[in-house]
């Protein structure tokens, strides 16, 4: 059976719904995303999937399978209930002569107390993109004749202005408490608008941009 | 009239019934900042898209692309950046092998960057043990690539870090290794002598310690 | 680079390749499900689900198909299993009359370009005709390939292009002068 042309209606309304509908960024990334970690397709596999169906979840159930969900957002999964659950402090050390100017004194503390939960199975790594696994970290300087120091890094989008440590008047020091994810972070310190490293901290090889960074490792684990 | 045509749906669907998709966490913010230009943002996205599929962690390029603006770097220097960066994450993700997380292939990246051979880590990865229990490697990396970049030669370095990742000595023990050896640099010790006395001494508590 | 070269380099481990894939087909694929399922959400999930199917079965494509075809198969199926769980769903909770009539009638923000009547005529039909008219005046598939990815003969597809087009003229015909 031979197709008609199209009457001009037809062409008028098949043409406004062939309008594009903007593809999200943020779906395209998420998909990418999952691709990246899906099984990857290989010549002469005969893996298929297409048409499978997972299981409905029965209507019964809904209200259940959605009160999981929730639950398993506050679930706080890490750290061994070892005392080294506070593993990674950074001791200062005195600052070679470079700079003899500023004493500078930065201490990352581990708050065992943020975390419950079981014992993560061995071999896991440390990280985590859930904000409920986050570990509180205390960066401590001196530099008594500083007016204003901020935090960059890593876990605050290199933002200058976003992390102001706060001076304590009692000791001189400036201080700040971030709530970090577990993981390796890369961050400095802004004093007066200078970007300095922290000299006790380990650093970070690269200097792509002219000065070095130091490492934080929140969450670390004694084997 | 509209209200009896409209679909209860739409109204339902932001109440109770949230899939598991919708009940998680917002993801951690993967734009690029606002100050590049259209062509570097480009440049960028496809640097970026190629390490995603590529199964690369891509947190540490947006990073990096975050760190530049703020630090005021012209934009080829940027993308010059994350291409590096990029290309150090796959070459530690070869060498350290496919099972490994993002954290241990970024701070193997890093340790590419700090003077450390790809075979380097190889073998510090075979000294873990490369099976789906083992520990990660992302301190012992990080502690490598702190000496390296401190001035010891790397290939001591990474021997001695090697040493004590085969005898299972524990991340607290590797960050003490680290700043007792930079102590005593800062000390005047040459790297040689450091690392020697230190990896010694380290062995034997660990020796001591075992049952 | 045809749509064949690009699947033979992914499965030969250049994943790239497929983001490609990917850019090609997806504002195609997100057009024809926001007009299948009307919400975006929906649409979303859907289309996530298909791609990452076809990603994960490539191996199971055969050049002597158009990837296009291909993929609107995987993509026509997840579409009518989305649309059979929104029905599930509808059906749990109970309507609050109050919050109907206060909710706002407007749809997703980048469908209002669409005409209020076209989106309710095509909302209207039945979702196999619908999804017939779709591939077919939308999408532009020839009803050769609508068979292939919809599993109908054409036979019953040009009866249901053609029970849809009926029906489009008339619920259209009711708010405007659609003339023939």
């Amino acid at each position: 059976m031979s197709e008609p042309d199209n009457p001009r209606w037809l062409d008028e309304v098949g043409d406004e719904l062939r309008q594009e509908v903007p593809v999200r960024a943020a779906w395209r990334t998420r998909l990418l995303e999952d691709v990246a970690r899906a099984r990857r397709p290989v010549a002469g596999d005969d893996f298929d999937d297409r048409n499978d169906e997972l299981p409905m979840i029965p209507t019964a159930s809904v209200e259940t399978a959605v009160a999981a969900s929730r639950r398993r957002e506050r679930v706080i999964v890490l750290h061994p209930l070892a005392g080294i659950a506070a593993a990674v402090v950074f001791i200062a050390l005195g600052v070679g002569a470079t700079l003899t100017a500023l004493s500078w004194h930065a201490r990352t503390l581990a708050d065992s107390s943020t975390v419950t939960g079981k014992t993560p199975r061995p071999g896991t790594t440390l990280a985590s993109n859930a904000p409920a696994d986050r570990e509180v970290v205390r960066f401590e300087l001196s530099a008594p004749t500083a007016s204003r120091v901020t935090l960059v890094g890593s876990f605050n989008e290199w933002n200058p202005v976003a992390t102001p440590l706060q001076r304590d008047s009692s000791t001189g020091k400036w201080i700040v408490s971030l709530r970090l994810p577990p993981g390796r972070h890369v961050y400095a310190f802004v004093v007066d608008g200078d970007v300095k490293a922290d000299p006790t901290a380990p650093r970070a090889a690269d200097d792509d941009f002219g000065s070095a960074n130091s490492v934080v490792l929140v969450g670390g684990r004694a084997s | 009239m509209i209200a009896r045509r409209f679909r209860a749906s739409i109204v339902v669907v932001t109440l109770a019934f949230a899939t598991s998709r919708a009940a998680a966490q917002a993801p951690p913010d993967r734009t690029l900042p606002a100050p590049l230009s259209a062509p570097t943002r480009a440049t960028l996205l496809g640097l970026i898209d190629s390490a995603r599929v590529a199964g690369l962690p891509v947190d540490p390029l947006y990073s990096k692309v975050r760190e530049g603006v703020f630090r005021s770097a012209d934009e080829g220097r940027v993308i010059a950046a994350v291409q590096r960066l990029r290309h150090d994450l796959a070459d530690a993700r070869s060498a350290l092998g496919d099972s490994v997380g993002a954290e241990e292939i970024t701070a193997g990246a890093n340790a590419l960057r700090a003077g450390i051979r790809p075979a380097e880590l190889s073998r510090l990865s075979d000294a873990r043990g490369r099976g789906t229990d083992r520990h990660p490697l992302t301190v012992a990396l990080v502690v490598l690539a702190d000496l390296a970049t401190r001035g010891v030669p790397p290939t001591l370095a990474a021997a001695s870090v090697n040493e004590l990742v085969a005898r299972n000595v524990s991340d607290g023990s590797l960050l003490s290794f680290r700043q007792n050896v930079e102590r005593d640099l800062i000390g005047g010790r040459s790297a040689a002598s450091a690392l020697d006395a230190r990896t010694r001494s380290m062995i034997e508590d660990a020796e001591r310690r075992r049952p | 680079m045809t749509d064949a070269t690009l699947v033979r380099r992914v499965l030969d481990g250049d994943t790239a390749a497929f983001t490609m894939l990917v850019d090609r087909h997806a504002a195609a694929c997100t057009r024809f499900a926001m007009r299948m399922l009307g919400n975006r959400e929906d649409a979303e999930d859907a289309l996530q689900d298909s791609f990452l199917r076809a990603y994960r079965s490539l191996a199971r494509y055969e050049e002597r198909q158009a990837f296009r075809t291909w993929l609107f198969q995987i993509l026509v199926n997840r579409c009518r299993t989305a649309a059979v769980r929104r029905q599930r769903r509808q059906r749990m909770f109970l309507v609050d009359d109050n919050a109907v009539a206060s909710a706002s009638v407007q749809p997703a923000a980048e469908s209002t370009e669409l005409r209020a009547e076209l989106r309710r005529a095509i909302d209207a039909l039945d979702p196999d005709q619908r999804e017939a008219f779709l591939l077919k005046h939308v999408e532009l598939l020839s009803y050769d390939e609508m068979a292939e990815a919809t599993g109908v003969g054409v036979s019953a597809l040009k009866m249901r292009v053609k029970r849809a087009c009926d029906r489009m003229q008339w619920l259209l015909r009711e708010v405007s002068d659609v003339g023939t």
